[in-house]
């Protein structure tokens, strides 16, 4: 298995909360940049075939319609089956005919970049379209054959009612699509949104709220058969999104591009961030990796296992065992019956799950499983004949 | 020096004063003006010899030197007993006070009488010292000689006029001070038992020697050779070595009456050696011991835990290293369900307890977590029996309590008049009794207090330095045990009873008190996944209630491809966060909540 990720470090705007390495406005390196990009996927040394493709950003949408196919047909030629092909797009930032193109280049999902669909937070969002739009986006998609689109939405933003995203969501369900990530508002350092909440220039939305509407969401799409199987992800039956669920089934993935991150053989790499050295190191034929780091086999383990919690199916302990050498349970022992009684874990089907009391919380749940910790240590060391390597 | 030298060419003497009133100077000035010490000799303040008292301008621990003086065409011979400033130290003052026959009390006249003049003066009169006083810093501008002079008068009952007025700084009035402590303080006077008695007024360890005594003879003499006895200890040792303090460590024969120096007689530690132990020729041994002899009585305690870079053996070294210097400081291990292992201390007082701390992270680099300070109740059992405890966890069975008592201090404040109001009413808080007040001129006065040992022991001083503008003084002694109508308040979360959090409080202050730690409590807990129930019970009944709320979101809404190193780290601190906090059944609690608790400010 292996996920491919492109990403376009371009977006016509900055939005307000938006933390991605990406450059805003037009770039006079697109040209450069695609052919640096071009020149990584054809270096890839390919052990395992490619599962899934996933162009992500950025946006890009941004990319001119000319750079974008170039960019398709080179990751095509690595193609030895038809794979899942996500492309994240903007409303406003693709057309009939490029979406038509985009389909016939072997494109199978659109990733539809919404986030709201009440042009007034559009608008504080910093996002250039208005929720027409959406409409006509998903109109067009469908017309040029896309039959698995998703949607993006943001919810929780500063000042909004339940009522405001009851709206949203109840938009979303009308537009029929097979997939939706919802989102909560994150204040990340570094942004303008952080800035203004720490200056108190906006009041972020109590636990309380951000929670229902969390809860909201669950249960209002489960009813229109669009079912959560990760924290902020819901899909139609057999749409769930197969390059994501890689990332949190610990597959290995390979990042394209300036910033993009890597993940085979437990060791994580991220490529260079700023798109001139990017460019320049790929055209003396030098490495793009800025840092790389070898994940020690128990760090790898507590990483897996944090992953796989995420979503709804759990970790499941034959998997986690062929990725990890690990059984789960000699792993986490205590942790895991600490947080059964607590009535944060369950088991079920031979998977361990967050109840669905602990997925609002699933941090506090998920932190416990980001080290071994001495109790679980010892229970190793006693019981066992193999002896326990410490990273 | 070893020709025998008449008793009447000997003065004993000691210069007590309030912090920074130039006591240390002053000693300093002495020496020069004997020539004891060599201008190129000269390092300021030579009697603190620790780093730590010299930065404080404290002087911790007592020292002697022994000076010579030439007056009327004699020679005398001058020892000058240096004191603790402090009255924590009071049991050490007391017994170097012993020793002398003569003090100089200084008094900084542009701060005027403070209460550890008025301490220290008692202490003297106590001890039936001639005392001289001395206004020290009349060289400065701010300097108000009269006012200081009516102050000592009101206070000691010195007439002003026999006041001596000086600057210790540029040595003005030193020369006729040092005339004034040869015609005006007595001699020795010699016991009419000619028989061996020495008290032993401070010790100090020294690394190569062993044991160091400082003592003063009283009646016979000591000899190198000779057995010796400790009456109080009940152990004999021989006398290795004699000596003066010139100020450097100088031998001698032999210590005959009225004389001051040290013993060394291969003692091992610190603690095999009493304050005010007398010594007796053990072939020869007289048949009173001097009086006064009492071992030292930690009044205050706080728990020691190893912080998060220290660890139990780390800190137990550090500890027993501490002792060595200082015998007064005890140490026992002890362990709570809540915060681990580590150690109970116990000191003197506020003061003795701060010192140690800053030796504990200064000379040995150890990272530690401190309990509020407690102080030591005494119980009087059923059976008639009394007993001592330290720590409410301590506390028997109720059924078997006769009688609650607790510590009480006399309290003296000196402040600005117009503060009178404000710390009346601090003290009203703190269940002080207000002995008396005396104006010690129109706008100073001294406010005598009865308080419990356990309302100042924590953040007092500060309140009082707060509400008086940094003007107010304030020392204590400690007086008694009392009678007192305490209860013991338990702190539950989530309907557990955490140890470490509970309290021994006056029943007429317990509601406010548990209302006011509950509220703290509920700011120092992080929320959890739960509800968090917090009460205050007296004996099974809640006297106050707090909830600490679940927390209702928490989770990460994006994790794909390029969070995963970025989040890992985050979840990895959010579980360092929780390890570092105590878990009291399901119930995580920082460290900084069992600081909270005996914070009394509102």
């Amino acid at each position: 298995m292996l996920g491919v990720y492109l990403h376009i470090p371009f977006c016509d705007v900055k939005c307000r909360f938006c933390n991605f390495y990406m450059v805003p406005g037009q770039h006079q390196e697109t040209v450069r940049l695609v052919d640096a990009m071009i020149n990584q996927i054809s270096d890839i040394e390919l052990d395992h075939p490619i599962t899934s493709i996933y162009f992500g950003g950025g946006s890009p949408s941004h990319l001119p319609p000319k750079e974008l196919y170039r960019l398709i047909e080179s990751i095509n030629m690595r193609l030895d089956q038809s794979v899942e092909f996500s492309i994240e797009v903007n409303p406003d930032q693709v057309n009939k005919e490029t979406l038509k193109r985009l389909f016939q280049l072997g494109v199978n999902r659109l990733s539809i970049g919404a986030q709201s669909f009440r042009d007034d937070e559009l608008k504080w969002m910093n996002r250039t379209y208005k929720s027409q739009q959406i409409y006509t986006t998903i109109e067009h998609a469908r017309s040029a054959g896309f039959k698995n689109l998703s949607l993006d939405l943001i919810f929780a933003l500063p000042d909004s009612t339940i009522s405001d995203w009851q709206y949203n969501l109840t938009k979303a369900i009308e537009c029929n699509v097979e997939h939706i990530s919802a989102y909560s508002l994150t204040y990340e350092k570094g942004t303008k949104l952080f800035k203004e909440a720490n200056y108190g220039q906006v009041n972020m939305l109590s636990e309380e709220i951000d929670r229902q509407m969390y809860e909201i969401t669950i249960d209002q799409l489960e009813k229109h058969n669009i079912r959560q199987y990760e924290i902020s992800n819901f899909a139609k039956p057999g749409y769930e999104c197969q390059h994501n669920l890689g990332y949190w089934h610990n597959h290995s993935y390979i990042g394209i591009g300036p910033s993009a991150h890597s993940s085979i053989d437990k060791t994580r790499r991220n490529n260079i961030i700023g798109i001139r050295p990017f460019i320049e190191n790929i055209k003396a034929n030098k490495s793009v990796i800025e840092e790389a780091r070898k994940l020690s086999n128990i760090e790898y383990a507590c990483e897996t296992a944090i992953l796989m919690l995420r979503t709804t199916k759990g970790i499941n302990t034959k998997l986690y065992k062929s990725k990890t050498d690990f059984d789960l349970f000699e792993l986490f022992n205590h942790v895991i019956l600490d947080l059964i009684q607590q009535d944060l874990l369950e088991k079920n089907n031979g998977n361990i799950r967050l109840t669905r009391n602990a997925r609002p919380i699933a941090n506090s749940v998920l932190c416990e499983f980001s080290e071994i910790e001495p109790r679980d240590i010892s229970h190793l060391r006693s019981h066992h004949k193999k002896p326990y390597k410490t990273p | 020096m070893t020709k025998k030298i008449d008793p009447k060419y000997i003065r004993n003497f000691s210069i007590v004063a309030h912090i920074d009133h130039g006591k240390s100077t002053l000693a300093d000035r002495i020496l020069q003006s004997t020539g004891a010490v060599s201008d190129r000799e000269f390092q300021d303040q030579l009697l603190d010899s620790m780093d730590l008292e010299r930065e404080r301008g404290i002087t911790i621990k007592a020292s002697a030197v022994t000076m010579e003086y030439q007056f009327g065409g004699d020679t005398y011979m001058l020892n000058l007993i240096d004191t603790p400033g402090h009255v924590d130290f009071h049991y050490e003052v007391s017994r170097a006070m012993a020793a002398c026959e003569g003090a100089l009390l200084v008094v900084d006249c542009t701060q005027g009488v403070e209460a550890q003049t008025v301490a220290n003066a008692y202490l003297a009169v106590d001890a039936g010292l001639e005392i001289i006083p001395v206004i020290n810093k009349v060289d400065l501008p701010a300097a108000q000689e009269d006012m200081t002079a009516e102050e000592i008068e009101h206070i000691v009952g010195i007439k002003k006029e026999e006041c001596f007025g000086i600057s210790a700084k540029t040595g003005v009035g030193v020369e006729e001070l040092l005339e004034a402590v040869i015609t005006f303080l007595p001699a020795p006077e010699e016991h009419k038992d000619k028989k061996v008695s020495a008290l032993i007024f401070d010790s100090h360890y020294d690394e190569y020697r062993g044991v160091i005594c400082y003592v003063r003879v009283v009646s016979g003499k000591l000899e190198v050779g000779q057995k010796i006895l400790m009456m109080g200890k009940r152990t004999s040792y021989v006398i290795t070595e004699l000596g003066k303090f010139m100020p450097k460590m100088t031998r001698v024969k032999e210590l005959g009456v009225g004389e001051v120096g040290y013993v060394i007689a291969s003692i091992r530690k610190l603690s095999d050696v009493m304050i005010g132990d007398t010594i007796t020729d053990e072939l020869d041994p007289t048949d009173e011991p001097l009086p006064g002899y009492d071992p030292p009585v930690q009044m205050v305690f706080s728990d020691f835990y190893p912080g998060s870079d220290t660890d139990y053996t780390k800190l137990r070294q550090a500890f027993d290293k501490l002792q060595i210097n200082d015998a007064s400081f005890t140490f026992e291990p002890q362990s709570s369900p809540a915060l681990g292992f580590g150690f109970r201390c116990g000191f003197l007082g506020l003061l003795h307890m701060e010192i140690i701390q800053e030796r504990l992270e200064r000379e040995n680099d150890v990272d530690v977590v401190q309990t509020a300070p407690t102080v030591s109740y005494q119980i009087l059992t059923t059976d008639g029996e009394v007993l001592r405890i330290d720590s409410p966890s301590q506390m028997p069975d109720p059924s078997v309590i006769a009688e609650l008592r607790e510590p009480i201090v006399r309290m003296e404040i000196i402040t600005p008049s117009e503060y009178i109001g404000a710390i009346m009413k601090l003290a009203d808080q703190r269940r002080c009794i207000l002995i008396k007040t005396d104006y010690l001129s129109q706008t100073r006065v001294m406010m005598e207090y009865q308080a419990p040992l356990a309302e100042i022991v924590y953040d007092f001083y500060d309140i009082l330095k707060g509400a008086s503008r940094g003007y107010a003084t304030l020392d204590y002694e400690f007086r008694h045990f009392e009678k007192s109508n305490l209860v013991k308040m338990d702190i539950l979360v989530n309907k557990v009873a955490v140890d470490a959090l509970s309290v021994i409080v006056h029943r007429s202050i317990s509601e406010s008190r548990g209302r006011k730690l509950l509220e703290r409590l509920r700011k120092v807990i992080p929320k959890h996944q739960f509800e968090i129930p917090l009460q205050a019970a007296i004996g099974g009944k809640i006297i106050a209630r707090e909830t600490i709320k679940a927390f209702r979101k928490d989770v990460t809404a994006k994790l794909y491809g390029g969070d995963v190193t970025r989040k890992m780290k985050v979840l990895k601190k959010q579980k360092e966060g929780k390890k570092r906090m105590k878990s009291v059944g399901s119930v995580n609690i920082p460290q900084e909540a069992f600081m909270s608790i005996l914070d009394n400010s509102d």
